[in-house]
């Protein structure tokens, strides 16, 4: 990845009335990224992305993106943008080609009609662009939204939730567009979403946020494999099973007799370790289910 | 030129909707009902009219002529063309709010005053095209249907044009009308931005403007303090141009208030819009 910083953003806050909604946020993407924004349902990852793109004017902090201040530099910095934020919605009255030449026109963008048909071609459109949005499904409208962002040739990206309504097909084949748009483009996005696997499977680095604020960022890879389990050991002796992993580890172990499973945090090669010695002690043990530490506490949040 | 790419959008995207002929079509059908109902009936209309005068004056001549048929037409209809007008301006900002439009056009690089002005544009040009077509059916096709002639107007006193002194009148009284309907596009205007809906601006606009109407009617004392800062107050003030003498400081005086009206709504919206959070 490159060593520019695409956007910069530094001890921003939003409240709407008493609520909290962005609380002191600060976090960089570097040209290249693509750059996971992981949070629950209500965390403040629209509210921030919104921020972003000036459809909200933030209570306090710094925007910085291709290196120029948001609040000077706003039609500048539009210029170079791509922007899908939540759910695409379209004039319904209108065909995919008008759509996307009265939004861009009305943004003030020009665009030609060889580059409206060459993004329809890139979104998987092609054959239902002159059909009237209002028949589109949920999908087709997401490819189309897609398709907006990328118009005006943008150097970066800003996707929010962008496999939203999709089927799995759908999310696969936006997920591999977006990784080429990555890979193939050189374009550096910025990737909203409430799904972990999503952003493992498309980012090199992420940030969690929770109730506003950053609950931690890094390299996509180091966070989630750093080689700390919380293990799920269905056995036919609970008790026994605790004892005997309490030997090996010093971190709580809890129990459920009800569905006869003992979770314990264990390093990667405590593992087969903690296998060995159940079944030594004739302990029946019928499933083994690790889940990686951050894995974890993100679904705890969720 | 970003200027003009944005307000031909706008343009653009208000005659793509059907709702925007939904009010060519009701004063194209509106007018067409008078006229055939004047065409069937009219005479009894006109001696009922004059029925009193008719004891001390001799007319005669075509009396039932399209300039008289225009005349009333625009009596009637100019309380229900700023339903019209609210009907499609009313739409404009909180119609992508609702739509969820903005959250594409707002992220592209025009700035929200452009926009906004714009689309302000567009709407007194479509106003304009309303007021026009008024203009067009009602004198056209009242002279085509019922002929010329001179023109009765029954204000305090009785008017009587002659066929060649009637024409500018209405041309300026069309205009006036105009500056008033500009008036009722610039207040919808703002309730738009105000409103994530479109029904909001319109049953607003029309609320303001019934409620403004009654207090510059209604001769009692307390109302007297804020009639001269109403626009209902002025925006009848087309009739003054089928007076004999027409006092062209009283016109000024009212087109000054009504355009004071347009700069003031428009400039609020435009601080209520730049500053409004998208959130829809």
């Amino acid at each position: 990845m490159g060593d520019q910083q695409i956007i910069e953003v530094s001890k921003l806050y939003k409240t709407f009335g008493r609520t909290t909604v962005v609380n002191n946020l600060s976090f960089h993407v570097m040209q290249g990224d693509i750059y996971g924004f992981l949070g629950p349902n209500g965390a403040g990852k629209s509210t921030t992305l919104r921020m972003l793109v000036s459809l909200i004017k933030p209570d306090s902090g710094d925007i910085s993106i291709i290196g120029k201040d948001l609040h000077k530099n706003r039609p500048e910095i539009m210029r170079s943008c791509g922007i899908l934020i939540e759910r695409p919605d379209f004039y319904k009255y209108l065909n995919a080609i008008d759509n996307l030449k009265v939004i861009s026109n009305s943004g003030g963008v020009c665009v030609s009609r060889r580059r409206i048909h060459e993004v329809i071609e890139m979104v998987g459109l092609t054959g239902h662009e002159h059909k009237k949005v209002k028949t589109y499904s949920q999908g087709m409208k997401q490819r189309l939204g897609l398709a907006q962002a990328l118009l005006h040739n943008p150097a970066l990206l800003l996707l929010d939730e962008p496999s939203n309504g999709l089927d799995p097909q759908g999310i696969r084949e936006m997920r591999e567009l977006i990784i080429s748009l990555n890979k193939v483009h050189g374009k550096t996005i910025l990737l909203s979403s409430h799904l972990l696997y999503e952003i493992e499977l498309m980012a090199n680095r992420m940030l969690i946020i929770n109730k506003g604020a950053s609950v931690v960022e890094g390299d996509v890879f180091e966070l989630l494999n750093q080689g700390i389990y919380r293990v799920n050991f269905n056995v036919s002796d609970v008790i026994k099973a605790k004892e005997l992993l309490s030997r090996i580890t010093n971190e709580p172990i809890t129990t459920d007799q009800a569905t006869q499973t003992i979770t314990a945090t264990l390093s990667n090669h405590q593992i087969p370790v903690a296998n060995q010695l159940l079944v030594e002690h004739q302990i029946d043990v019928h499933a083994i289910k690790p889940l990686r530490a951050l894995e974890e506490y993100f679904l705890s949040l969720t | 030129m970003t200027f003009i790419l944005t307000t031909k959008t706008e343009l653009y995207k208000i005659f793509s909707r059907p709702r925007t002929y939904i009010a060519y079509a009701a004063i194209l059908i509106i007018i067409l009902a008078i006229q055939f109902a004047i065409y069937a009936d009219g005479q009894k209309l006109l001696d009922f009219t004059t029925q009193n005068l008719r004891e001390s004056f001799d007319f005669s001549g075509n009396l039932l002529n399209g300039y008289f048929i225009s005349y009333l037409i625009l009596n009637a209809l100019w309380v229900h063309i700023p339903l019209l007008v609210a009907l499609v301006v009313g739409d404009l900002l909180a119609g992508e709010a609702n739509m969820g439009t903005f959250r594409f056009i707002l992220t592209k690089p025009v700035s929200r005053i452009t926009l906004c002005t714009s689309k302000f544009i567009a709407a007194i040009l479509y106003s304009a095209s309303l007021i026009i077509l008024l203009g067009i059916l009602s004198l056209a096709l009242g002279v085509l249907l019922f002929g010329s002639g001179d023109l009765i107007v029954l204000r305090d006193t009785i008017n009587i044009f002659s066929e060649d002194d009637i024409l500018w009148r209405f041309i300026l009284a069309f205009a006036y009308g105009l500056l008033g309907m500009c008036v009722v596009a610039a207040l919808s205007f703002f309730l738009s931005a105000l409103s994530d809906n479109s029904i909001g601006p319109i049953i607003g606009t029309m609320t303001i403007i019934i409620a403004c109407t009654i207090f510059s009617s209604l001769d009692v004392s307390i109302f007297h303090y804020v009639r001269p800062f109403l626009f209902t107050t002025y925006i009848t003030e087309w009739r003054s141009f089928f007076d004999y003498q027409i006092d062209y400081q009283k016109i000024t005086k009212a087109s000054l208030v009504l355009l004071a009206h347009i700069v003031i709504l428009f400039s609020f919206t435009i601080y209520y819009f730049n500053k409004k959070d998208i959130l829809s």
